[in-house]
């Protein structure tokens, strides 16, 4: 055996670059130091935690996510000044198995795409740092809120710049525990634990199908990087998949269906709503929207013209329509703001079904996402009444009507507004141009129009039911909001975009993305005359009016109950018929089945040993009676009663008695013939 | 006397704890505690020695290292033999140190308050080295038996009068393996002995050793019966649960973490390199009661309402993990199998150490008594948590990398049973966070909040060694890795050249056949008529 040999440094030697040959990095070659900083502070806290010392832990955290702000921030800029699509690999970081079957390094991959979403990952984890100190938690506590930012971001940093499956499934098994632990944690200290619905079984579920499909390129296909991957994939763009192939693509669609709570596997986000708002911001605008990185790596693979576009375009539909039901039926805001990812997602999953888009359009689109989710969610936080009365109740609560009291704030409320036109793609905010690069990608055919059409729609909804929420209610009690001027501001906002996109479509061949628009681009382009005018306006009016409505309905519902209902009640609002059908497809079953299984193992088990034991005892009890009966009869009994004999037998031939005399003589002489008997038989045998 | 360093260094690893153990008896007038002390020092300085092995020889290279023989038996051909490669010298620093945790830990158990605990667990420790170190077969089941019968005497607790049915239970599993393994012992043994014309019992001549393929077969499934009844894989299952449930902590600690692996120990030493042709046809039945023992003791495990019975059905799942890699026959499998039951030995010990304290303060291990424990001792939810995601092979911990490679192995071998054994995963991760959400999240139970223990455990510091370990084996396998892939790697050797040479074979026969065919033909061929 070798003395312990531990390889973790960075040599120039082991990166190598795809177009440009190699090239002198500087700020990249530290790059490693994005996802190791934050996972040791993430330690470090862990094992200092003393209350008196959250001061520095405060500065500690700072300046470490600063520094890996800037970090990124330096890769992004020298990528940049590169120019080109360049990209490059740092093959070696640490050796994990090295054996002649086996190899597998931890190795990291840097593009534009990875380096941006790093960075703004940071940029998330810098901001959720900012607002731990408003949480209204004991200091003394918040290192535990700061050890969890640290440490998911260490592990989304991990995920992002993997440059192998095996690298990537490290970083999303990393990012499961960091949403376990976050969802474990809140205000109140109670935990919504229930089975059916549970944030760690569905994600480690979705990373046993992430390995399975590393398992399965890696052994077939040997040593996998992205790189590889890249040009593998590539091969399967057009014509047909073989069959091992599709499970691959299944298992990957599913298994990023989960992480990003798609479909019926929304069950999960929702124990998250009662954490920390900055750890919430994390999730839903960090953790969450990473996993679309798989389809990114992937697209050649997944997008394709063969089922798994079908399949992604089935999927990211259902996904939004199923995220704007939910937001149509929760009542709380928090819990509608953490659809909007699973929404956004949703909606990526669709474009990537149309095709693969073009890098700059995904970074710009994913950076004006994130980062209005991030303001939106933060917002939201700092609007839940717990924010303001640190008692626990009221912390775990943060719903719609009681988030007026904070109205006389003019500026938030505007923020607010422009944060969800941002986040709804309306003209003149970033979501825009984000959208507008975006969709310039694809041709404005009827599938494609159509389709963004239906999503104008739902995103109309949704906007006005999550925007005007904020500005159409008075509650009981409550002070109303004085910031009119702003819901005017978004109605205008709307009104102005619709204009515009109309204008915009009738020269263009594109796609309009600003979505009120696009009901409007997608009916211009179809059909001709006044029905072109009126029934776009109509749908956006009917859409927006339902928001609206939504809104309404559900607050005259709820306005019966007191803010202070109770958490429990809180709780059992979380399960949906999702839950339930999730409940009763896969969980009951394989519960069901154990049971069985353990009733018949019990009984086998049972059966058996109560049979071989009786059997053991009923021997036990022969084996004792014959031995009783052996040991009394013969070896007790038996002589004697042979010593009785003998002694009656002389002491009746010493009582001179005629009888006993001959019987021994008699006997005497009997036995002396048996002797020479058997001394004759000897003899004769000899 | 040959031995092949300068030092029995093996032996010494034996004789330290028996002679430790013998000691004891002289402690009459000291107390338990002492007497723990005293046990403590002695394996630490047993440890200590085995930890100096690497730098005095390496035992991957050779073969064999630090060898010993000496004439036992010698008409039969019995000698005291032992020798160690990086498979064994690996199984014995897992005995070493999870016994030494066990001892350190035993402190507040009823049964420690006995002398003779201390004295037969260093015995136990001496014997299950003994096994694993033993290069004569005579030897190794003589150490077998050794360790079965001092287990046995452990299991009750100090204040159970006599052996309950686990017990009972766990000695005639244990029997009836043993007789199966003297019987496959002795079938060799003769077999051996007529080819060769002299007795002997040494493994390194066995394995040179051409068995006919039918008493191979007769070989490998004895002692597969053998094995598995120790590993406790299905259908030899049923002690374990009970064993693990009602015996004391240091204990069920030794005995998950350790006595299970010696039957994958005997599998990979035994089993599939004295067997090679009869592995190789019964490895897929091998492999599909692996695959049942996986899937049904997930399921099993997910509807225990006991936390101990929880982990023990737990145990049968994983064993069916690593017998899954070891019967795949390739090298990742093999290679992972050996890996996971060393680092299943590290989480379990610091699982059931944690479940151990719960039961031990509350007088329960019933999960539903349990609620909103986290809140009182966060610590002990974090080690409970760290174990579990060790237990379901979470990358970055030490359960990940033995997985990793079984199931490599398992894809390259057949990707359905790798899909199988996944679902034995998936319900793997849903009864441990289940389990963990029971006892350490929710509301205070009743119990909890009536208990006036608010203290944190003791042990802590043998909680962050294991802890330690756990993430080191799983940051850096490559530190076992390299010790064991040698040896694995000449045990797949064995496997393919008897493949290579059964095909060889069977083409030949075919060849012939073809010929004799041919031949047979030739007469009829009127062509060939002809040219004669």
């Amino acid at each position: 055996m070798h003395a312990i040999r531990i390889t973790f440094r960075y040599r120039p030697g082991w990166r190598h670059f795809e177009n440009q040959g190699r090239l002198p990095l500087k700020t990249s070659q530290f790059i490693w130091l994005i996802p190791l900083l934050p996972l040791a502070t993430a330690l470090i806290n862990l094992i200092f935690r003393q209350p008196a010392a959250i001061k520095r832990i405060r500065q500690l955290s700072a300046a470490v996510i600063s520094t890996t702000c800037l970090i990124s921030l330096g890769a992004i800029f020298e990528m940049a000044s590169k120019g080109g699509s360049g990209r490059f690999v740092i093959s070696h970081i640490w050796t994990w198995i090295q054996n002649p079957w086996l190899q597998c390094n931890v190795i990291f991959h840097l593009d534009r795409i990875s380096l941006v979403m790093v960075f703004l990952a940071a940029l998330t984890a810098l901001a959720a740092h900012s607002f731990v100190p408003r949480v209204p938690m004991p200091d003394q506590q918040k290192w535990k809120i700061y050890s969890l930012i640290h440490f998911a971001f260490g592990m989304t940093a991990l995920f992002i710049l993997s440059g192998s499956l095996w690298t990537g499934l490290f970083g999303s098994v990393g990012i499961s525990v960091a949403v376990f632990l976050i969802s474990e944690f809140n205000v109140t200290g109670e935990s919504n634990a229930g089975f059916r619905s549970l944030p760690l079984p569905a994600l480690l579920i979705a990373d046993v199908l992430l390995l399975a499909a590393v398992l399965f390129l890696q052994t077939n296909y040997g040593f996998i990087n992205n790189y590889q991957l890249h040009s593998f994939t590539a091969a399967f763009t057009h014509g047909t998949v073989p069959a091992q192939l599709t499970a691959v693509i299944l298992c990957l669609w599913a298994a990023v269906t989960i992480k990003t709570a798609g479909l019926v596997f929304a069950g999960w986000t929702r124990h998250l709503s009662d954490c920390p708002y900055p750890l919430r911001v994390m999730t839903f605008c960090a953790l969450i929207p990473v996993y679309l990185l798989i389809y990114i790596r992937n697209a050649d693979l997944i997008s394709a013209v063969h089922f798994g576009g079908t399949l992604l375009r089935i999927s990211g539909l259902l996904t939004m329509a199923l995220a704007l039901f939910l937001m149509s039926r929760l009542p709380d805001l928090k819990s509608i703001l953490q659809q909007l990812p699973v929404l956004v997602c949703g909606m990526l999953t669709l474009f990537f079904s149309l095709g693969k888009p073009a890098e700059e359009a995904l970074v710009l689109f994913i950076a004006v996402t994130a980062l209005t989710a991030v303001w939106l969610t933060s917002e939201a936080g700092e609007r839940s009444p717990g924010f303001r009365d640190s008692g626990p109740q009221s912390g775990s609560s943060g719903r719609i009507e009681s988030t007026r009291h904070r109205a006389h704030l003019h500026i938030r409320d505007l923020s607010w507004t422009v944060g969800c036109l941002t986040l709804f793609w309306m003209p003149p905010f970033g979501g825009f141009p984000a959208g507008l690069v975006f969709l310039h990608e694809y041709p404005a055919d009827p599938i494609h129009i159509w389709l963004t059409a239906i999503l104008g729609l739902m995103l109309v909804f949704c906007f006005g039911r999550v925007t005007t929420r904020l500005f159409s209610h008075r509650p009981a009690g409550g002070a109303a909001s004085s910031s009119g001027w702003a819901l005017v501001f978004a109605i205008l906002s709307i009104t102005g975009s619709a204009v515009f996109c109309s204008m915009l479509i009738r020269g263009s061949d594109m796609l309009i993305p600003a979505f009120p628009g696009a009901p409007v681009s997608a009916l211009l382009k179809t059909g001709t005359g006044w029905k072109t005018a009126f029934i776009p306006a109509l749908g956006i009016a009917l859409a927006f009016a339902a928001g609206l409505k939504s809104g309404n309905l559900l607050k005259k519902r709820q306005s019966d109950r007191t803010i202070r209902e109770s958490v429990p009640e809180y709780a059992a609002l979380k399960y949906l018929w999702i839950d339930r059908l999730m409940s009763w497809i896969f969980v009951l079953p394989v519960k069901k089945i154990g049971e069985y299984l353990w009733i018949f193992d019990d009984w086998i088990v049972q059966f058996l040993f109560v049979w071989i034991s009786t059997a053991g005892r009923k021997w036990s009890e022969f084996t004792v009676a014959f031995d009783r009966w052996f040991f009394d009869s013969i070896l007790v009994h038996g002589p004697t009663a042979l010593a009785a004999i003998c002694n009656k037998l002389l002491r009746g031939i010493h009582s001179g008695s005629k009888w006993f005399t001959a019987l021994a003589v008699v006997t005497g002489f009997a036995i002396m013939l048996l002797v020479l008997l058997y001394m004759a038989f000897l003899k004769g045998a000899g | 006397m040959d031995t092949g360093s300068q030092f029995p260094f093996l032996s010494l690893i034996l004789g330290l704890p028996a002679a430790g153990a013998f000691l004891i008896v002289f402690f009459r007038r000291s107390t338990p505690r002492t007497v723990g002390i005293f046990s403590v020092l002695i394996l630490g300085l047993t440890l200590l020695i085995s930890l100096v092995f690497p730098f005095i020889e390496s035992p991957t290279l050779n073969g064999y290292q630090f060898t010993e023989k000496i004439p036992w038996i010698a008409t039969l051909g019995v000698h005291y033999q032992l020798g160690l490669d990086g498979i064994s010298y690996w199984f014995l620093e897992l005995t070493l140190s999870i016994s030494l945790i066990c001892l350190a830990v035993s402190g507040h158990e009823s049964m420690a308050q006995d002398k003779s605990f201390y004295a037969g667990f260093l015995l136990l420790t001496s014997a299950t080295s003994g096994l694993l170190v033993a290069t004569d077969i005579f030897l190794f089941i003589v150490f077998w038996g050794l360790s079965i019968g001092i287990l046995f005497y452990l299991l009750p607790q100090k204040d159970e009068r006599r052996v309950g049915a686990a017990g009972l239970r766990f000695l005639m599993s244990q029997f009836a393996g043993m007789l199966a393994l003297i019987l496959a012992f002795v079938l060799l043994y003769v077999t051996a002995s007529r080819m060769t014309g002299y007795p002997s019992f040494s493994l390194i001549a066995f394995q040179n050793f051409n068995l006919p393929v039918g008493t191979q077969k007769w070989i490998f499934w004895l002692l597969w019966i053998g094995f598995a009844s120790r590993l406790g894989l299905f259908p030899f299952h049923s002690w374990l649960s009970q064993t693990i449930n009602q015996t004391s902590i240091p204990i069920a600690v030794f005995i998950g973490a350790v006595s299970l692996k010696m039957g994958l120990y005997g599998f990979i030493r035994f089993s599939i390199p004295l067997c090679p042709d009869a592995v190789i046809t019964g490895s897929q039945t091998a492999v599909y009661l692996a695959l049942i023992s996986i899937v049904y003791g997930a399921l099993l495990a997910l509807v225990q309402a006991d936390m101990k019975k929880l982990v023990a059905f737990s145990c049968i799942s994983h064993m069916g993990f690593v017998t899954l890699g070891l019967f795949v026959l390739n090298n990742n499998g093999i290679l992972g199998g050996l890996f996971h039951s060393i680092a299943h030995g590290f989480a379990y010990t610091l699982l059931i150490l944690v479940i151990g304290w719960i039961s031990r303060t509350y007088g329960t291990s019933l999960i539903q008594d349990f609620g909103g424990l986290n809140r009182m001792f966060p610590g002990l939810g974090a080690f409970f948590l760290l174990a579990g995601f060790a237990y379901l092979g979470l990358p970055g911990l030490s359960g990940f990398p033995g997985l990793f490679m079984i199931f490599s192995g398992t894809v390259a071998a057949q990707p359905v049973w790798a899909a199988v054994a996944l679902t034995g995963l998936i319900i793997g991760t849903a009864y441990m966070s289940w389990m963990y959400q029971r006892i350490f999240t929710g509301p205070t139970s009743d119990i909890v909040a009536r208990s006036a223990v608010r203290d944190h455990p003791g042990g802590k510091t043998v909680f962050l060694l294991t802890a330690f370990l756990i993430g080191w084996f799983g940051l850096y396998p490559q530190f076992i890795v390299r010790d064991i892939h040698p040896p694995a790697g000449r045990v797949v050797n064995i496997i393919k050249s008897h493949h290579m040479l059964r095909d060889y074979t069977s083409r030949n026969k075919m060849d012939s056949t073809k010929q004799k065919k041919s031949s047979f033909r030739l007469p009829t061929n009127p062509d060939m008529l002809q040219d004669d």
